[in-house]
């Protein structure tokens, strides 16, 4: 199922103060069986937006769409959507199995619609299934979907975080939501599980091929499983694209920044009759023309490359720092006007402090942004 | 740099702390802890003489006396009722008013106050105002029964009574309506509170989870916030069971010290703490502290066992430890 | 608003007019002639405001009297069995010393004794002692309050230990820091207890009935049950009422003075409106 966002604002009133916009006029088109990425700061607007899809909370502006039907003013409970929330919400004086059937035992709409389904089949096959076994077997086998068989009996305070939180996908899937949303689904977890849940909620996702959207916090965890990222700032949509795409070409300074477990390098100069300068140092020759201005340079750590031999367009760097974090063996230098780079070390011969060496960088794989931070130049 | 005491044993010990404890524990083993004692031994000093401390041996012929009293199970009687019949009417109109104050924002707190009024107002106060209220001839109750053409009803004043029985037993089914009544207004004063309470602490996301899922309300509130509030009801039910058996002052400012209709001995309204009293009161006599003390022993017996059974049976309902 | 929404408010208003008919009925009696009294069906409104009753009430009964005296043991019990219970709660919260926890456990098993148990001695206690009909009768035996030192020993353990070894560095004793630092600190929790004892001793009826015979003594609570209810001849309900109501007005305003602070107390989420 699409699900297309149209000029979609949202504003909380307060008493006495102005309001801001926790969404604004966002635009976006999230393509049919797609596991896409809210990403963006705390407080940009992105579990506002997912609340949005889901229907608890209103529009102050703009359309939801979800395929060719327009759902902005749909109740929640119209939407099929399936919603996880960041605490899981599981009812905890019912077992697993119980939460898991809720919702298609206590809900008129879902009744009617599972009873439905349930008469095709006993049409089709001819066999006499009683309501409540159709919808056990229906448990059963999201259980095994979500791999959550073994402890169906089990009460959710007897359940791990990470066996919480698939009892919680299991009751939004059991109802074959066209849209499934969850809110911030790792951040509750610890590390290591954190790995491993993401990878079984791609999974999940590719076998059930339900369209999912999920917010999150953490860059590295939205380019590692999504099928595209929509990268969110105060509200206002900052980029949309693969996690190569954003991350190899971000449209903004923001991005930039936002994207990369090593910071990006963000190197100030101008550009001056065709030439990049790095501070007053001249570096290079833009393979574009553009016109006289102060540009910031970025300059992923990982494409700052050593000149092995003696080259054109290369800059100083005094190597102030060489550090190791793990397996991550980086070194940070100064350049001559006193900017700091970050870039890889050696690790079978790190370098050590004040070594001297030049550096160079594909022009390709340099982004320049403006004064503002607007990316300025196409490489 | 400080560091916290690792072995609070082994740290100092603090003998000026026996000092700071003094003063409660005097006060304590005087009023509580030897009247437990004393209470108990007294219960079985027969025909125990107030005055002079003098009785003629140890013995349970007061526990005897107590138990085939009619008086008492009168008493038994009238304390259960509150206990078992105003107790959950309290708890069941409470409820209710707490869920619709649940669901409203503006004028919570003006509501709130209104249905806690009732807990600050002084007792007897209280019970004088009620039993006017259903004054026969000049009571509020009977004026509004009039509106709707209804006789005026004898609610507690016990016209008739005297000799028939079959009037008696209606008398005493007004007065126990009296007594609902008035236990019905006064706890649910509490009730709300706590009920209120109760819900607040529900997470809202339940109720979120619900709603995209498209439960109705009225399931939601039988399935997710009444089981969620169990724990909370339980300890309104224990507490207040606790409490009713203390019922004493209010029956007392409802049917007067003879405890029901004038003319009549039976004492109709009476409670066990209204027992006790009445034994107390008869101090001279020999042996009415031994029945005072034996009643007051079989009733602290009764709460004990109340509520152990209580704890049991509500064990199976609640989800949580 | 949607028809669900009024039908709501429509409930709670109702439901909230019920809650104060005996309020009504009260000021409504306390305000009549005895001759309007007794007029059958009686009326719903005084037809002249009697204020009259009110001075009445206060000379017959004598009211001004059992206030004064409830105001008095009040008083004194608040400030004392505020004071033990702050002293022993500080012990059990930050002193340390052989046999606290047993010591506790014994405060905590006399907080479920019920009452019932222990007027019939402290009666024969006090009757040994000849306090039949004095003050300290009255006064004493609510100087013990085990609840009241639980809840403020479980406030003062919320002080951080911090504070009191950084004190002890610069040298105050025990009892200073317990004045200058504790008290100041757990203030809610201490005007919380305070109330709750001025309230309790308001509504207590079964011990000043026993230990008090004579009027001069009584309490608001006996004082108004005798006065008043006399079982021969007419009884006189405007001025039953208008004592009911004296009695009752101080409460009532203390509490709406106070309600945010006592709601707060048992609700989590505060109140709305």
């Amino acid at each position: 199922m699409k699900v297309s966002l149209e000029r979609l604002t949202k504003t909380f009133d307060e008493k006495g103060k102005s309001s801001r916009a926790a969404v604004n006029r966002l635009n976006a088109e999230i393509k049919s069986g797609t596991l896409t990425g809210l990403l963006g700061p705390s407080g940009c607007g992105k579990s506002t937006l997912l609340f949005m899809i889901a229907g608890l909370h209103s529009t102050t502006e703009g359309k939801i769409w979800f395929g060719e039907q327009e759902v902005t003013n749909l109740p929640s409970e119209k939407r099929g959507v399936g919603l996880v929330f960041q605490n899981y919400a599981l009812y905890p004086h019912l077992t697993a199995r119980q939460n898991i059937a809720f919702p298609l035992l206590n809900s008129k709409n879902l009744k009617a619609q599972t009873q439905k389904k349930l008469d095709e089949l006993v049409k089709e096959q001819g066999v006499n299934v009683k309501y409540k076994s159709y919808v056990d077997s229906l448990v059963a086998e999201t259980a095994k979907l979500v791999e959550i068989s073994d402890y169906l009996d089990r009460k959710p305070s007897e359940l791990s975080g990470g066996q919480q939180q698939r009892v919680a996908i299991a009751r939004a899937l059991i109802k074959n939501p066209s849209i499934l949303l969850l809110d911030e689904p790792l951040s509750n977890l610890d590390a290591r599980l954190r790995i491993q849940t993401r990878e079984e909620i791609r999974r999940i996702q590719q076998r059930s091929g339900i369209t999912t959207i999920f917010v999150t916090h953490d860059q590295e965890e939205a380019l590692s499983i999504c099928d595209e990222v929509i990268i969110l700032k105060e509200g206002t949509l900052q980029q949309q694209g693969t996690p190569q795409d954003v991350y190899d070409h971000p449209s903004n300074q923001f991005v930039a920044q936002f994207l990369g477990n090593t910071p990006i390098n963000i190197l100030k100069g101008k550009i001056e009759s065709g030439k990049l300068y790095v501070g007053e140092t001249e570096w290079l020759s833009l393979p574009k023309p553009l016109p006289d201005q102060r540009v910031n340079v970025g300059i992923r750590a990982e494409h700052v490359l050593a000149a092995s031999y003696p080259r054109q367009q290369t800059l100083p760097v005094k190597v102030v720092k060489s550090f190791r974090t793990g397996g991550a063996f980086t070194a940070e230098g100064q350049l001559p006007d006193g900017q700091t780079l970050t870039f890889l070390n050696d690790r079978n011969d790190p370098y050590r402090e004040n070594d001297l060496l030049r550096v160079y960088v594909r022009p390709q794989t340099m982004s320049i942004f403006d004064d503002k931070g607007d990316r300025i130049l196409e490489c | 740099m400080l560091r916290k005491k690792r072995n609070p044993a082994k740290a100092r010990y603090d003998n000026s702390a026996y000092l700071y404890l003094l003063p409660a524990f005097l006060l304590m083993g005087i009023f509580t802890v030897y009247p437990v004692i004393n209470t108990f031994v007294t219960s079985f000093k027969h025909d125990f003489q107030f005055l002079t401390g003098n009785y003629a041996g140890l013995s349970a012929t007061h526990y005897l006396d107590v138990v085939s009293d009619p008086v008492f199970r009168r008493a038994l009687l009238n304390t259960m009722f509150i206990a078992f019949v105003c107790v959950p009417g309290s708890m069941l109109v409470s409820l209710v008013l707490a869920l619709g104050l649940h669901s409203i924002k503006r004028l919570q707190g003006f509501y709130l106050t209104i249905f806690y009024l009732p807990q600050v107002t002084n007792v007897i106060a209280a019970g004088l105002v009620f039993s006017f209220i259903f004054n026969t001839h000049f009571g509020l109750m009977n004026a509004v029964l009039g509106w709707f053409g209804i006789e005026p009803v004898a609610w507690i004043s016990g016209e008739g009574i005297v000799g028939s029985q079959e009037r008696y037993n209606e008398a005493y089914m007004r007065s126990l309506f009296v007594l609902f009544v008035n236990n019905v207004w006064d706890g649910l004063s509490l009730h709300v509170l706590l009920f209120l309470g109760g819900l607040q602490n529900i997470n809202k996301q339940y109720y979120e989870a619900a709603s995209v899922d498209g439960v109705s309300k009225w399931t939601v509130t039988r399935k997710i916030t009444l089981p969620l509030l169990s724990p909370t009801t339980i300890f309104i039910f224990v507490t207040s069971v606790i409490f009713a058996f203390r019922a004493y002052a209010n029956v007392v400012a409802l049917f007067g010290g003879s405890y029901g209709p004038p003319g009549d001995n039976s004492k109709m309204m009476i409670t066990l703490v209204g027992y006790i009293m009445d034994a107390l009161g008869n101090y001279l006599t020999p042996g009415a502290v031994s029945s005072a003390g034996a009643a007051a022993v079989v009733l602290v017996l009764m709460v004990m066992i109340v509520v152990f059974l209580q704890l049991k049976l509500t064990k199976r309902w609640v989800f949580y430890r | 608003m949607k028809l669900g929404k009024a039908l709501l408010y429509l409930f709670l208003s109702v439901s909230s007019l019920l809650v104060l008919v005996p309020f009504y009925w009260m000021l409504n009696t306390s305000l009549k002639s005895s001759a309007e009294v007794a007029k059958v069906p009686p009326s719903l409104i005084p037809a002249e405001f009697r204020l009259q009753n009110y001075v009445d009430a206060v000379v017959q009964a004598p009211l001004l009297t059992y206030l004064i005296n409830t105001l008095i043991v009040g008083v004194s019990v608040v400030a004392v069995s505020t004071a033990v219970s702050v002293l022993s709660a500080y012990a059990f919260a930050r002193l340390h010393f052989r046999g606290k926890n047993v010591l506790f456990f014994i405060v905590l098993a006399t907080m479920m004794i019920p009452q019932e148990m222990l007027i019939i001695t402290n009666f024969q206690t006090i009757a040994d002692w000849g306090w039949m009909n004095t003050w300290q009768a009255l006064v004493v035996p609510y100087w013990i309050n085990p609840f009241n030192i639980y809840l403020l020993r479980q406030t003062f353990m919320q002080v951080p230990d911090e504070l009191y070894l950084a004190a002890k560095v610069d040298g105050l004793g025990n009892f200073r820091f317990l004045r200058k630092v504790m008290l100041p600190l757990s203030k809610s929790t201490v005007t919380t207890t305070v109330i709750l004892s001025m309230v309790l001793i308001w509504q207590t009826y079964a011990w000043p009935t026993l230990v008090t015979t004579k009027d001069d003594l009584r309490l608001v609570s006996n004082g108004l049950q005798n006065a008043f209810t006399s079982s021969v001849g007419n009884m006189e309900y405007e001025l039953q009422m208008a004592a009911a109501t004296l009695i009752t007005v101080p409460l009532v305003a203390m509490f709406l003075f106070l309600r945010k602070s006592i709601f707060a107390g048992m609700l989590q989420g505060g109140i709305k409106g």
